[in-house]
């Protein structure tokens, strides 16, 4: 297990240096940088001046001596700092990554809420017209862009409730209720799409489980369906459907980058969407390290949780 | 020594016989849902060949009222009926001529995404070791982006343009797909006919293409009519983003960005129509999608 988990961290690991490459090149192959985009006056500012402030910023020094020195900052926790508010961009990510992961979080439990009974639902009733109605509720949510019930949520809340979610992002320790007020529309919105994804596989993994011959010999001993279902059939059908929740966690951060800007939301995702249009490295950069952790970490949980779900599963 | 060494039938090899017996009326017959969703779809493909001829007015057009003025944000009537945009363009024209961007970015870039992802899964499961662990590793960076994240980083790069949205798209579709058939590759390779095949001396390149290809084709269909939908959304979510296919070209995404989503507490429609007009291609594809899985894969057909 030990060398397993160490295994597959240096792996996460080299998958991380593998991002920070890219995003890097990425970055500044972008057309233009933040000098010139920042200042409305650039064109008045003379071509030394200019330099100068490249300088200042130290975007003028060759790639991997800019790298090396980035590099050596985030080993040690420091992400640099931002080219536009100057700020460090551990600071500027930190207001921020609190919101996208509440974001994130309440949308995963919007998803479990509405695919996990449905699933359940739809496969002890297989055929049925439950069934078809889960299916079919399912590939619904499926076909509705988030972008789009974002769009017309917030139109429809403007002009029939004169209602808008409140502004300036409080966490829910500190004010549940405004929090969930604000948040709770697009939760809804990027949780329904994911839901949809995971009820689908509830349904399919749960049905494959129920034909196992250790549900057949639960029955045999007069067992209660009901406990036949939870304890034997859901527990076991609960690792490909945590596998796709693992999968998933691009598409729920991703979702939350459109749903962010569309709800003007101060999140991770905002911020990398404003940074990669203001040409800010050092924010992008910052910001694309931290999905990459985070998708590196979830996938890693996921694997380990295998184990926990399944006892058969042992790793050397 | 052979018969320890053959596995359970995977889905690829079993589907291959059971697929040549369904003819299109016994997919209609037992999938009507599919079937339905097939005729939205060649309607589909219908509507965007034939756009100029369906369209009632040109898209691009400014149209104008008898004293010369752009007719901005006319409601839905007998005239124009999807009403117009701000610019006095009709919303429904532009909607028929949206459908050739979204299909074209759809049918393209899932091409491209599932035949990259073939390569990099082919290669990875055959060669398992050095390469194969190379291979994942790039697999993996590429999936710990955000795939909206790394899209706009990579049109913003290369300029947006029609092609860079397809190109962008597939390269977000190859990574999973190529985990998918490095899996079906790994198992096909297990049959004893491979042995068989290498034991004739068949060359890598040859067992490859000739005797795993072949058998991993349900799998590598059944992703790619699932990512058909996905595409279509992600361009227009692009293009909602302003990142997509430039304008005037118009496209649904598009469409409902901009002056559309500024406007639309005075104009519904301006978002109502081309956001139904992405659900229900996108309804169709995943339908279709889930047609074509059932009928390919084994294991799912008798639920």
């Amino acid at each position: 297990m030990w060398t397993y988990m160490l295994r597959r961290t240096l792996q996460g690991m080299l998958v991380l240096l593998l991002v920070s490459l890219v995003i890097f090149a990425l970055v500044r192959s972008l057309p233009g940088d933040a000098i010139l985009l920042q200042l409305d006056q650039a064109a008045a500012l003379s071509k030394a001046d200019l330099e100068l402030a490249r300088q200042e910023l130290g975007i003028d020094r060759p790639f991997w001596q800019q790298y090396k020195t980035w590099m050596t900052g985030v080993l040690h926790g420091d992400l640099g700092k931002s080219l536009t508010s100057r700020k460090p961009v551990s600071q500027e990510l930190g207001k921020r990554v609190a919101l996208t992961f509440h974001l994130a979080l309440m949308a995963l439990l919007v998803a479990l809420l509405i695919a996990i009974p449905i699933g359940i639902a739809s496969a002890v009733w297989q055929d049925t017209v439950t069934d078809y109605i889960g299916r079919m509720f399912a590939i619904l949510g499926l076909s509705f862009p988030d972008f789009w019930m974002a769009t017309v949520a917030i139109t429809f809340m403007a002009i029939w409730w004169h209602w808008m979610p409140p502004m300036g992002f409080e966490p829910v320790w500190i004010e549940p209720l405004k929090c969930v007020e604000q948040l709770c529309i697009p939760a809804v919105i990027i949780g329904a799409r994911l839901s949809a994804v995971l009820m689908r596989m509830t349904r399919s993994a749960l049905l494959e489980v129920l034909r196992e011959d250790y549900i057949r010999t639960a029955r045999a001993k007069g067992l209660r369906e009901r406990a036949i279902i939870i304890k034997h059939g859901l527990k076991n059908a609960c690792i490909p459907v945590v596998t796709l929740i693992g999968q998933q966690f691009s598409v729920l951060l991703g979702g939350a980058v459109i749903v962010e800007v569309i709800f003007l939301l101060p999140g991770v995702g905002s911020l990398t969407l404003d940074a990669v249009m203001l040409r800010d490295y050092t924010v992008v950069q910052g910001a694309v390290m931290f999905f990459a952790t985070v998708m590196v970490g979830m996938n890693l949980l996921v694997d380990v949780s295998y184990a926990w779900f399944d006892p058969r599963i042992r790793y050397r | 020594m052979y018969s320890e060494d053959i596995q359970p039938q995977t889905a690829a090899a079993a589907a291959a016989p059971r697929r040549q017996r369904t003819g299109v009326w016994t997919m209609a017959r037992r999938k009507p849902l599919g079937a339905i969703s097939a005729v939205i779809l060649c309607g589909l493909i219908a509507t965007a060949a034939l756009a100029p001829v369906i369209a009632p007015y040109d898209p691009y057009r400014f149209n104008l009222n008898e004293r010369g003025l752009p007719i901005r944000l006319h409601a839905p009537d007998a005239r124009f009926l999807f009403g117009t945009d701000t610019h006095g363009r009709d919303v429904l024209s532009r909607i028929i001529y949206g459908t050739r961007v979204s299909l074209v970015v759809g049918f393209l870039s899932v091409a491209i995404g599932t035949l990259g992802g073939t390569v990099i899964g082919l290669l990875s499961g055959y060669w398992e070791g050095m390469v194969d662990h190379g291979l994942q590793r790039c697999v993996d960076t590429l999936m710990a982006f955000p795939g909206v994240v790394l899209a706009l980083a990579v049109l913003s790069v290369f300029g947006q343009s029609l092609a860079n949205v397809i190109l962008v798209i597939g390269l977000v579709i190859a990574p999973g797909a190529s985990r998918v058939v490095r899996g079906s590759v790994l198992s096909v390779k297990q049959n004893a006919y491979i042995d068989a095949a290498r034991a004739a001396g068949a060359s890598s390149w040859r067992l490859m293409v000739w005797h795993i290809l072949p058998n991993v084709l349900a799998p590598i269909l059944i992703i790619a009519s699932v990512w058909l939908g996905n595409a279509i959304v992600i361009e227009a979510a692009l293009s909602f983003l302003g990142f997509g296919t430039p304008p005037p070209t118009p496209t649904w995404g598009g469409m409902l960005s901009g002056e559309g989503r500024r406007s639309l507490e005075t104009a519904p429609y301006l978002a109502l129509f081309p956001g139904l007009a992405i659900s229900i291609v996108v309804l169709a594809f995943n339908m279709f999608g889930d047609a074509v899985r059932d009928l390919l894969d084994p294991r799912l057909r008798t639920r």
